[in-house]
Formats: C-alpha cells, sequence, structure tokens
C-alpha cells in the first residue's frame, strides 16, 4: 500500500505539473508546399521527375459540413487528364475537405489506372461494354508481385519483359493474366478465411506493383530474405551509432514518394495495388455484361509434403470479373500512403439496408432470399479453406452472406453518382469508390500512421471478417500496415509485400 | 486493505488532483450554454483547464477520432453539466480562473459540480467514466471498502485516455507505434504531449 501511494504522489505530482502548464499545438497534417526542384530529394533515377501528372482538383472547398458542396463539374476532361502524383486540394484545408480532395484523387486514379492499356480513354472500350485490358494490367506498367518475389531469390525479368509462362500452363491459351494460386491468393489477411461467392466459387486476390516501386526493390536486393537482412545492416542504430529512426537513413525501407512540384510537373511514387476477381460463367453469366473481366489462367503450382510431391502444378483458363480494386500510393505528404478502395456495386448490400428490407439484390456475395437465422453474415467458411483443381468450394451449400458493417458517408455516395455518370455505358460505371484512407495527421511523432482518417476502412472483397470499429481488430490499411516487416525485422514501410521474399539457399 | 492496481492508483491519483483543484461553484454565476457548438467550445476550454493539457491537443484541427464529443455527449448527461459549462463561462478570461471558478481554499461541502468536475479529469486520462456520486462516496471519510465502479465510455475510448500519453506508453493490446519500438530507448516526453 505505501508503494502504491508513492506512485499515486509520484503521478499526482505529474498530473499537477500539467495543470498549470499549456501545450503548443500539434502540426496539422496540412498537404506538403510543393519544393523546388532544386531541392528536391525525391526526384532520383527510380523517382523521376515527369510531366504528365493529373493535378486536377475539386473546385471548391465547402466552408462548413452543412453548406451543400458546389463541386467542379465531373466532365469529359477527366478521363484524359492521366494518373495523379499526389492529391490536389482547395482551402480551408478541413476534414471534411481533405476527404473530399481524397476522395476525388481516388475517382481520377481509379479512371487513369482502369483506362485501356492501348492508351484510349476509359469510355472508348470494345462495345458493347466498353471493357478493354486496362493500363495496370499490362506489364509495360504495373508487375505482379509472383512475378517479382521468385524461388529461390532469383532476381526480378527487367521491367516491361513478358513473364515466362509457367510450365504446366498451355502456350497457345489466350490469357491476360496468370493468376499464381498461393494462401494469400484464396485467403483473406491474417489467414481470416476464403470468400466463396453466391455460385460457389472463390474469389481470388492479387498483388501488383509499379516499376518506381520495382525498382526500389530490385535496386535494394529486397527481393530476398538475404538481401533485406543485409539492407537491415545499414541502419546504423543496430550498430549502435544511432538511435533515431530516420525515413532517410540507410537501411530503412522508405520508398520514393509521389509529389506535385507545380502544373503537371512532379513524382510519382510507390503505388501497389491489391485487386479481387470472382470467377464467370463465359457463355452463361447473364451479369458478364456488368464487370470488368479478363481471362485468366489460374496456376496452382504442384503440392509437396515432407519433400515428397503430392500433387501435379496445374493451370487451367478461367474468365474473372474484377470485384474489388485497392490502391495504395505513397506521397510527400502521405508517407503512410493513402489508401484508395473500390468495389463492384453488386458486390454486398450494407448492413443497414438489410436491416431495412432493401436489400433486394442479385450481389455476388449476398443472398437476398436467405434469412438471417438460415444465413447469417459475414462467417467465414467452414474448413478445409483450399480449393480444389475446379476452383469451387467443397461444401456446396455454402455461400459467404456478406454485408457492409460501415456505410459509404453521404459524400462518397455523391461523388460516386458523377463519376458514374461519366462512365455511363461502360462495366466502369458499375463501380463505387467506398473511401479514401489517409493520415490526418502525418508529422505526428507518437503515431506512426499519421491518425487515419478515416479510422477505419474495408473493402468487403478484401478485407470481408476484419469489418467494424474496434481499435486494432478491425480493418484500418493504414493501422495494419504500420506492423508490416521485413524478413529481417525492420518495419518495410508499410508494405506486406517484402514478407513474400524468399531466400536463395532454399532448396 | 485495499489492493493497489495500476488502474485504482491512477484513478486515485487523477480525483485526489481533481480534488486539490475544484472547489464548490456559486450557482448563481454563469452565461448560457444553450448553443450546442458554444458548449463544445467550453466544454473543450473547461477541459483543458481541468486537465492542463492543451486545448488544441483536445480538439486537434482535423480530428478524425472525435473522441471530445463522446465525452460531451457523456458529461452532459449529468444534470450539473449546464451549471458546471455556465460557471466556467462567467470567469474564462481571468488568469486564475480556476482558483477562483472551483475555490480551490474552500472548506465548502463539495457540490454536484466539483465531482462532475472530477468525473470530465477522469474522462479525459483514463477514457473511462465515474459517476460523480461514486466520487462523492470514494472521497468521503469512510469511503466503502470496494473497487470503484466505472465504465470504459467507447472502443474508441479506451485507446485514446491521456494518461498513456503522460506516461510515454500505450494501452495493453493496442498502438500505432512501429515493430520494433521495444528495442529501442522510449521517445521524449515531449513527442507525446509537446512539453
Amino acid at each position: 500500500m505505501r508503494n502504491g501511494h508513492s506512485v499515486a504522489a509520484f503521478i499526482v505530482g505529474l498530473l499537477g505539473l500539467f495543470a498549470v502548464l499549456s501545450f503548443p499545438a500539434l502540426s496539422p497534417g496540412q498537404p506538403a508546399a510543393p519544393a523546388t526542384p532544386q531541392s528536391d530529394p525525391e526526384v532520383s533515377a527510380i523517382n523521376p521527375e515527369r510531366s504528365d501528372c493529373n493535378n486536377l482538383k475539386p473546385s471548391e472547398s465547402r466552408p462548413d459540413e452543412t453548406t451543400p458542396r458546389k463541386d467542379r463539374p465531373i466532365t469529359a476532361d477527366i478521363l484524359t487528364s492521366g494518373l495523379p502524383c499526389a492529391p490536389n486540394f482547395v482551402s480551408p484545408f478541413s476534414l471534411d475537405n481533405l476527404q473530399h480532395g481524397f476522395d476525388f484523387y481516388s475517382w481520377l486514379t481509379f479512371i487513369a489506372l482502369n483506362s485501356p492499356a492501348d492508351g484510349k480513354n476509359i469510355v472508348e472500350g470494345t462495345p458493347p461494354r466498353k471493357d478493354a485490358r486496362t493500363k495496370w494490367e499490362d506489364v509495360k506498367n504495373y508487375r505482379q508481385l509472383a512475378d517479382i518475389m521468385l524461388e529461390k531469390g532469383r532476381k526480378p525479368e527487367a521491367w516491361g519483359t513478358a513473364v515466362e509462362l509457367p510450365p504446366s500452363c498451355p502456350k497457345d491459351a489466350q490469357h491476360d493474366m496468370v493468376i499464381h494460386l498461393e494462401e494469400e491468393t484464396f485467403n483473406q489477411p491474417f489467414k481470416t478465411g476464403p470468400l466463396i461467392d453466391q455460385n460457389g466459387n472463390y474469389a481470388f486476390f492479387d498483388i501488383l506493383m509499379n516499376q518506381v516501386m520495382f525498382d526500389y526493390i530490385v535496386e535494394n536486393g529486397l527481393y530476398t530474405k538475404e538481401g533485406q537482412l543485409d539492407f537491415k545492416q545499414r541502419d546504423a542504430r543496430f550498430s549502435g551509432s544511432s538511435d533515431v529512426l530516420s525515413p532517410q537513413a540507410p537501411g530503412i525501407v522508405n520508398f520514393p514518394k509521389g509529389k506535385v512540384i507545380n502544373d503537371r510537373r512532379g513524382t510519382m511514387g510507390a503505388i501497389m495495388l491489391k485487386v479481387s476477381w470472382k470467377i464467370m460463367d463465359p457463355i452463361g453469366d447473364k451479369a458478364l455484361k456488368e464487370f470488368h473481366t479478363i481471362d485468366a489462367l489460374i496456376y496452382t503450382p504442384e503440392k509437396k509434403k515432407d519433400g515428397v510431391k503430392i500433387a501435379d502444378a496445374t493451370c487451367v483458363v478461367r474468365k474473372l470479373g474484377l470485384i474489388g480494386f485497392h490502391v495504395g500510393h505513397k506521397t510527400i505528404g502521405a508517407p503512410q500512403w493513402i489508401w484508395s478502395t473500390f468495389e463492384h456495386v453488386n458486390n454486398v448490400p450494407e448492413q443497414a439496408d438489410v436491416n431495412a428490407g432493401k436489400a433486394l439484390g442479385p450481389y455476388s456475395l449476398f443472398n437476398a432470399k436467405c434469412k438471417p437465422k438460415d444465413c447469417p453474415v459475414n462467417q467465414t467458411p467452414p474448413f478445409p479453406w483450399e480449393p480444389g483443381k475446379e476452383l469451387k468450394f467443397h461444401d456446396a451449400k455454402f455461400k459467404s452472406q456478406i454485408t457492409r458493417v460501415i456505410p459509404l458517408t453521404r459524400d462518397v455516395r455523391e461523388l460516386n453518382k458523377s463519376f458514374q455518370a461519366l462512365l455511363k455505358g461502360t462495366v466502369w460505371a458499375n463501380y463505387q469508390l467506398i473511401i479514401t484512407q489517409w493520415p490526418s495527421d502525418a508529422t505526428n511523432k507518437i503515431d506512426r500512421t499519421g491518425v487515419p482518417a478515416p479510422t477505419y476502412l474495408a473493402n468487403t472483397t478484401l478485407e470481408t471478417y476484419s469489418q467494424g470499429s474496434i481499435p486494432l481488430a478491425s480493418s484500418s490499411c493504414m493501422a495494419c500496415h504500420n506492423n508490416a516487416t521485413t524478413h529481417a525485422g525492420s518495419p518495410s514501410d508499410f508494405t506486406f509485400t517484402l514478407e513474400k521474399a524468399r531466400s536463395s539457399a532454399e532448396k | 486493505m485495499s489492493t493497489f492496481t495500476r488502474r485504482t492508483v491512477l484513478t486515485g491519483a487523477a480525483a485526489t488532483t481533481a480534488t486539490i483543484t475544484v472547489g464548490s461553484i456559486d450557482p448563481a454565476i454563469g452565461a448560457t450554454a444553450a448553443d450546442p457548438a458554444k458548449s463544445m467550445s467550453l466544454f473543450i476550454d473547461l477541459s483543458a483547464k481541468l486537465t492542463g493539457i492543451a486545448a488544441s491537443k483536445l480538439n486537434p484541427s482535423k480530428d478524425p477520432v472525435n473522441i471530445k464529443q463522446v465525452y460531451f455527449d457523456q458529461a452532459r448527461k449529468h444534470p450539473a453539466f449546464n451549471d458546471l459549462l455556465r460557471q466556467f463561462d462567467s470567469k474564462k478570461d481571468q488568469v486564475d480562473v480556476v482558483e477562483i471558478i472551483l475555490q480551490t481554499k474552500s472548506n465548502q461541502p463539495k457540490s454536484d459540480v466539483v465531482y462532475l468536475a472530477r468525473s470530465i479529469i477522469l474522462m479525459w486520462y483514463l477514457g473511462a467514466w465515474y459517476e460523480p456520486s461514486e466520487l462523492r462516496r470514494f472521497n468521503s471519510p469512510n469511503p466503502p471498502e470496494r473497487f470503484i465502479k466505472y465504465k470504459v465510455i467507447s472502443r474508441a475510448a479506451y485507446t485514446q485516455g491521456w494518461v498513456w500519453r503522460v506516461a510515454q506508453a500505450h494501452p495493453m493490446g493496442y498502438s500505432e507505434w512501429e515493430f520494433g519500438y521495444w528495442s529501442r530507448p522510449p521517445k521524449p516526453r515531449s513527442d507525446f504531449i509537446g512539453i
């Protein structure tokens, strides 16, 4: 008890001290002011200055949230404006206006990335669906993680090189992408389970990155476990000569940042994508016209147990429809990255609509005719989770019954309407922004996540089972990715991609 | 003999601080706090005085967590809330407003307003709500031999207690720090609370 009193007395003293002192304000997370090119440490060989940044911004901010927003018209010039190097904003920089600016940026990003790889604009895809192979599906622009983190730590092929097909895949099969079926392809983050659509098929997930991110990984040898350990040795903190965690210090993983210099000049920075797909019937699926689709080769490597092969590698052709689209973009004002997430509009209903009897469907991941007692929502499937050859879930009766826990904001709904109207007549009008997460106080000294806004963000196809608002347990891109590390146990700058590196010593 | 836990120590500490700084308030003093925006503004200013934490930290310019609203909604349920705000409002421009309004040197029996103010201090520091009536019982000459009742106000409140920042720590099960922070010296207190 005496000890307790002495501790209490100390804290009383401490609190008493606070009572008579006032503290300086934390610096708010304002968008960074453009730097001059001469003093710009962000410009480098792997993050070069470019002159095609899309620096459009919302035309007007509102003074407060009760005032109707008078946004810039969402007009056709947006379709050709390109990929933003970083978001742009209009004052006053309130939480509400910044959120709107980030959401506007997300839609610009979505349009730029999903425009046809052949250089046309997004509404000029192949009729009647106006769909086309997108920019991010072209190896000249983005590369899949499975083609970067190679077996035995092999160095990835040079950027833009067509990746060799796995041996078991038919050489003459028409395809847009090869999906490597590994655990992360069907199992959600933290192994929370697969997602099974209303046809009993698995949803698949894939990760890609842009050249800036790829070059940083290759230049620093981060594509192998040994390379990551070697990289960490450069960190002065581990040699005892410094205890400062400086992003610029050697040995600290610090991907290049996007930034606006002026007008259309800037740097792009690292961008990574995570996408989700559903299997579609190329002939009988009536919903086919509503989705962006690709022809994919689903490659399953051979399986071994105790060093003995137990299953051959397989490779099958499937039509895949895009159901989820994450973009993570590191920028000068958001070193925690900006996290934009989109979904197909017919994925799931909002829980509030289900409660109100307004969820009529049809949905890819929800059966509106099934009663709650028969189809409890947001439940993980029964084991086993690994797909078989046919890519159908083993229990034919089980279908994921998924609802959106956190509803879209009114502002996002309005923005979606405007952009969807612009994309009318294309498959892209069937996609919606869910929200953009960004750091509201990027330089906060004790919150490395930069006080994310909004606090929680979940894509129902990619973080299905961690939706909600429970600290740490519920999905928050920045809070979760803050825990990402290399194989050497160093923070990996908000990306889990480096965990996929393999060892050059593996057999 | 009661058992001391981290929470009981901190509770006692904060409550004691409140007792030191909060005295009875003259209910006749005051300006109205009927305007919600003004009430919130007063609540923040009052909270800053009571806790010693700058208003700009309790109410950041961009505040996606918005814990102040949760705390405001909790405190305003108490019947003495408007009295507390009114009395603070009437004296808030004076340098020694806390001493004047809260009558720190008074030996008068403590009013409901005093215990409400103590609950507000505890709320900001611990993210928990201690009913003012409970605090009154706890502060009596013969306090009950039991653990003082409280409730964690919300999921977010659990992570937002200022006591963690004062202690240069984080609540159990929740941290925004980077992987491996434990292998390096703690960051200076000024990073947490600005001084």
